[in-house]
C-alpha cells in the first residue's frame, strides 16, 4: 500500500487516539468476520441476510475504528527517550555542570563520566569563563524570551547554549545564577 | 498588548542535529566573547555587490541555503564587518559574514530590494593575518566550524604570521599571537591542528570534513608514533617516514567512506611494505613494540608467545597451535638484506604445551629477573603452575605472559570479558564455588597492624600474580595502606587483560577511586593538602592534584581530568570499570585467577574494620 493510499484510508481523526479507516479490502474482511461471528455477536437475522445477499449495502455504511493509543504512547515514550539521549549528549558536549545534568536528567556521575568518555570531552573546569556585564545582560534578556518560548527546562538551556556557542553551559548557568543577575533581574546592566 | 505565550518543545531530531553540530565544533573560542566587536567601528552603507567575500575564509562547509532562507524571512540580524585592502577598489568581509554576504547578493539579484544596499561596519585593514584571525574568531561565534576548517584556518594563520614576521614562531609565541588576535586555544589542540596540517592536509576533499580531533588523538597519531619507533629501529630517517605517510594519506581511498581506523591501517600497510613486512606480519611486531617500546628490534621480531597472545586476533595464534604455519613466517626484506642485523628471521616458538584454550597460567613480575618489583618473590604467581620455570633466562615457552629474559614487560594473558549475569557466562555455581573456596583459606589477623600487613601481603601477591606489583605503592594514609600507581606503559590492550583487571581491582579495593577522595587529603590542615607519597609527575598523586582542587571548588567531576582519562585510554584497558559489579564479579567468579585474592583481601579488610571498630569502642 502506498503512502497516499494509506493516508486516504484515514477518513477522520475523531480524537487523538482513534482512527477511522475504510478500505474495500478491510471492509470485505469485516463482512466475513461479521458473518462468521454473527451468532456470537448476536446480530439480527436481517443483517445476516443482507450480508449474504448484498454485502455492499451494509459495508458501505460501516466505519472501522482503530484505537491507536498504545501506539501513540509507545511512540511518545520512544521519542522522549531519544530526546533525552540526544539532549544529554548535547549538554555534555557543551560543558554543562554535573549538578545540572543530575537536576534535568537524573544522570548519575557514572553515566556522565561514561558519556564524556564516549564523546571524548573533558569535564567543564570549575572556574567558568568571565563574561562582560553587557553580555550578561544580553544573556539574561535572551533567557527571559526563551523561558516563554520553551516548555521544558532542558530545551531552554539547549536553545540558550545554541545562541551562545562560545560559552559553555556552565558559564551560562553561572551568569544566570550570579548574585548580580539574581538580585537585579538583569536590570543592573540595562 | 499582552504577549502571546508560545510554548515549544524540541524534538529528538532537532537536538540530534545540534549534537552533530556540537561534535564537529571548533576547538577554540573568542578570548572574550563580549569584546569581539572591535572598538572604533564605523558604519558604512554599500551596494552588496561592492563587497566580496574574503577569499581565505577558513569555513569551507556552509549552510548556505538555510541561511539564505532565514535572511529572506527574518532579514539580517546584525551588521557585519567589511574592510578594504590598501590599493583595492572593493571591500571584503573582515570578520566572518561570507555566507551571509553571498546570500544577500543572491537575494538582491532575485529582486529583493531590502538587500540591494546594506549597512556594514567598516574596520581598518591591518594585515592578512589579522583578517584571517578575524574570520576565525567570528566563525567561532556563530555556527561552529568543522575540525578540519578550524585546524586549517589556524595552520594557515600560523604560516601567515610567520611570513609577516619573517621568522618561524615557537609554540608559545604562536599561542600568544592567537590570544592577541582574539583567539584562545590550548597547546594540545594546537598540536592536533599542526598534525592535521602537516600530515593530513592532502587527504581527499571528500573526506576532510569527516575528520575529527578524536581521530587524531586516539587513532592516527598514536599509530604514527608507533610506526615511527619501528621505523627508527630499522635505522631509517624520520623525515622519510613523514613523506611516506603524507603520500599514503594523499592516495587513501575508501569505498565505504572515510574511516580513521581504516586510514591508519592503510598507512600501516604502506609503511609495512616499505620496511619489508606484509600488512599482516607487521601487526604482531607493532603489538610487541607497543608493550615494550625500548626493546631491541630483535626481541620484537622474535617475541615470546605471550606477546603474540597480546597481539590479539591479528596474530593468528590458532594456526600456530595446531602446528600449521607460524604467524611470523616472513622475514622483512630490510632484515634479509642486512646479514648483521639481530635476529633477522621472524620466528615463532611453539608453546611447550597447548595451554591457550584452558585457563591461562598466571604471569608475574620477575623478582630475581631484573624486575623493579620491590615486593619480593611471591610464590602466588606459580601456585597453580607446574610449568613455572624459575631458572631459565630465556623466553619460557608455554607460559603466556612471561618474558623475563628479554626485558619485555610481562604481558599477561587475557581473561574472558567480565559480563553481566544475563549473558550466562558467570554461573551461579561458579560464584558459589568462589565463595566457598575464597573464604576458606583466609589468614587471621592478630592486631590492626597485623591486618594491614596481611592486606599488603595479599595485595602484593595479587599484583604479582598478574605482573603489576611495581605499580603498588605503600601509602599509609589510604584506608588499606596502599594505592595503585598509574602505569607508564599499557598494562594490556583491553579490559580483558588480567593485568588491567588486576589494576582496577586493587585500585578499587584501595579506596583511591572513591568519588570523594577524602582519604587522599590531610583533613587536619586547613588547605586539605594531599598526603599521598609523591611518585613523580606521572604518578597518581599528580593526576589527582588538580582533581582535588576541583573537587574542593565546585565540580565533583574533577577526577576526570584529561591526564587521568588519557591514562585510562592508553594504559588501563580503555575504560573505567563499574566498581560494584567489577568487584562482585572478581570476588565470586572462581575461574578468575584473582578471585581467591579478592575474597582474601575483602575478608582481611573486614577483619581490619572490625578491629578498628572494637578499638574505638
Amino acid at each position: 500500500m502506498s503512502r497516499s493510499q494509506a493516508q486516504a484510508l484515514i477518513l477522520s481523526q475523531s480524537d487523538r487516539s482513534t482512527l477511522s479507516l475504510r478500505s474495500p479490502g478491510l471492509l470485505h474482511l469485516v463482512g466475513l468476520e461479521l458473518k462468521a461471528q454473527a451468532d456470537d455477536l448476536g446480530l439480527p437475522p436481517q443483517i445476516l441476510r443482507i450480508l449474504e445477499e448484498d454485502p455492499q449495502r451494509i459495508l458501505r455504511r460501516l466505519n472501522v475504528s482503530v484505537d491507536v493509543a498504545p501506539l501513540l504512547t509507545l511512540a511518545e515514550f520512544h521519542e522522549d527517550q531519544s530526546w533525552e539521549t540526544e539532549a544529554l549528549k548535547f549538554f555534555v558536549l557543551r560543558g554543562a555542570p554535573a549538578h545540572l545534568l543530575r537536576e534535568l536528567f537524573g544522570a548519575s556521575r557514572f553515566e556522565v563520566r561514561r558519556l564524556r568518555q564516549q564523546l571524548g570531552v573533558s569535564p567543564p573546569p570549575a572556574r567558568v569563563q568571565k563574561v562582560p556585564e553587557e553580555l550578561q545582560h544580553e544573556i539574561w534578556l535572551r533567557w527571559q524570551e526563551i523561558k516563554d518560548e520553551y516548555e521544558r527546562e532542558a530545551d531552554r538551556w539547549i536553545q540558550l547554549s545554541n545562541n551562545y556557542p562560545a560559552l559553555s553551559i556552565s558559564t551560562l548557568h553561572q551568569v544566570l545564577h550570579s548574585p548580580d543577575v539574581l538580585q537585579t533581574g538583569g536590570r543592573k546592566f540595562a | 498588548m499582552s504577549k502571546q505565550k508560545v510554548v515549544k518543545r524540541m524534538d529528538s531530531k532537532q537536538v540530534g542535529a545540534l549534537v552533530e553540530s556540537a561534535l564537529s565544533q571548533q576547538h577554540f573560542a573568542a578570548v572574550d566573547p563580549g569584546k569581539v566587536v572591535v572598538d572604533g567601528i564605523r558604519v558604512i552603507e554599500l551596494d552588496v555587490h561592492d563587497v566580496k567575500p574574503y577569499e581565505g575564509n577558513p569555513r569551507t562547509s556552509t549552510n548556505h541555503q538555510e541561511l539564505k532562507d532565514s535572511i529572506r524571512s527574518r532579514g539580517l540580524d546584525a551588521r557585519f564587518s567589511v574592510t578594504k585592502r590598501p590599493g583595492q577598489s572593493f571591500y571584503i568581509t573582515a570578520r566572518g559574514g561570507c555566507t551571509r554576504l553571498r546570500a544577500m547578493q543572491e537575494l538582491a539579484d532575485e529582486g529583493d530590494a531590502r538587500f540591494k544596499r546594506m549597512e556594514f561596519f567598516l574596520v581598518d585593514y591591518k594585515s592578512e593575518s589579522d583578517l584571517l584571525a578575524g574570520h576565525l574568531v567570528e566563525n567561532g561565534k556563530h555556527k561552529p566550524m568543522s575540525f578540519w576548517d578550524s585546524a586549517m584556518g589556524v595552520v594557515n594563520l600560523r604560516s601567515q604570521l610567520e611570513q609577516e614576521r619573517g621568522h618561524s614562531l615557537s609554540s608559545r609565541e604562536f599561542e600568544d599571537a592567537l590570544a592577541e588576535s582574539g583567539l584562545k586555544t590550548a597547546q594540545p589542540i594546537l598540536i592536533d591542528y599542526r598534525y592535521l596540517g602537516e600530515t593530513l592536509a592532502q587527504l581527499q576533499e571528500a573526506y576532510q570534513q569527516s575528520v575529527n580531533r578524536n581521530d587524531i588523538r586516539n587513532i592516527l597519531r598514536p599509530a604514527q608514533t608507533l610506526l615511527a619507533k619501528l621505523w627508527e629501529k630499522h635505522g631509517k630517517q624520520g623525515s622519510d617516514l613523514d613523506s611516506l605517510i603524507r603520500f599514503s594519506v594523499s592516495i587513501y581511498q575508501d569505498d565505504k567512506g572515510y574511516d580513521p581506523q581504516r586510514l591508519a591501517d592503510f598507512i600501516e600497510a604502506e609503511v609495512a611494505r616499505e620496511l619489508g613486512y606484509t600488512a599482516q606480519s607487521i601487526v604482531p611486531v607493532l603489538a610487541a613494540l607497543r608493550v615494550s617500546p625500548d626493546a631491541p628490534l630483535a626481541d620484537l621480531l622474535n617475541p615470546n608467545p605471550a606477546s603474540v597472545q597480546a597481539a590479539g586476533d591479528a596474530s593468528n595464534l590458532g594456526d600456530s597451535q595446531d602446528g600449521a604455519a607460524a604467524p611470523f613466517a616472513e622475514t622483512p626484506q630490510s632484515q634479509r638484506s642486512d646479514p648483521d642485523a639481530q635476529s633477522p628471521t621472524l620466528r615463532y616458538e611453539q608453546p611447550a604445551q597447548s595451554t591457550y584454550d584452558t585457563e591461562p597460567t598466571l604471569s608475574r613480575t620477575g623478582s630475581g629477573h631484573g624486575s623493579d618489583s620491590s615486593f619480593g618473590d611471591s610464590s602466588v604467581g606459580s601456585k597453580n603452575d607446574d610449568n613455572y620455570d624459575d631458572g631459565d633466562d630465556g623466553p619460557i615457552a608455554g607460559i603466556p605472559g612471561l618474558s623475563v629474559a628479554s626485558g619485555l614487560t610481562p604481558n599477561p594473558p587475557k581473561a574472558k570479558p567480565l559480563v553481566q549475569p544475563s549473558s550466562g557466562q558467570a554461573s551461579l555455581v561458579q560464584h558459589q564455588e568462589g565463595l566457598a573456596l575464597g573464604f576458606g583459606t583466609v589468614p587471621q589477623a592478630s592486631s590492626i597492624d597485623d591486618a594491614i600487613l596481611l592486606i599488603l601481603d595479599e595485595v602484593q601477591a595479587a599484583a604479582d600474580a598478574v605482573g603489576i606489583a611495581r605499580h603498588v605503592v605503600i601509602a599509609p594514609t589510604m584506608p588499606q595502606g596502599y594505592l595503585m600507581e598509574v602505569p607508564d606503559k599499557p598494562l594490556g590492550s583491553s579490559p580483558e587483560d588480567y593485568a588491567v583487571q588486576g589494576w582496577w581491582l586493587l585500585a578499587i579495593l584501595s579506596g583511591q577511586l572513591h568519588p570523594n577522595p577524602r582519604y587522599l587529603l590531610d583533613l587536619q590542615t586547613h588547605d586539605g593538602k594531599l598526603v599521598l607519597p609523591d611518585t613523580g609527575r606521572n604518578g597518581f598523586r599528580s593526576r589527582l592534584e588538580e582533581a582535588v582542587l576541583l573537587f574542593e571548588a565546585e565540580d565533583q567531576q574533577g577526577m576526570e581530568q584529561n591526564a587521568w582519562v588519557d591514562a585510562i585510554k592508553l594504559f588501563l584497558g580503555g575504560q573505567t570499570q563499574d566498581e560494584a559489579w567489577f568487584l562482585f564479579e572478581m570476588a565470586t567468579n572462581v575461574q578468575h585467577p584473582l578471585s581467591e585474592h579478592t575474597t582474601t583481601i575483602l575478608n582481611l579488610i573486614k577483619q581490619l574494620n572490625l578491629m578498628i571498630r572494637q578499638e574505638a569502642v
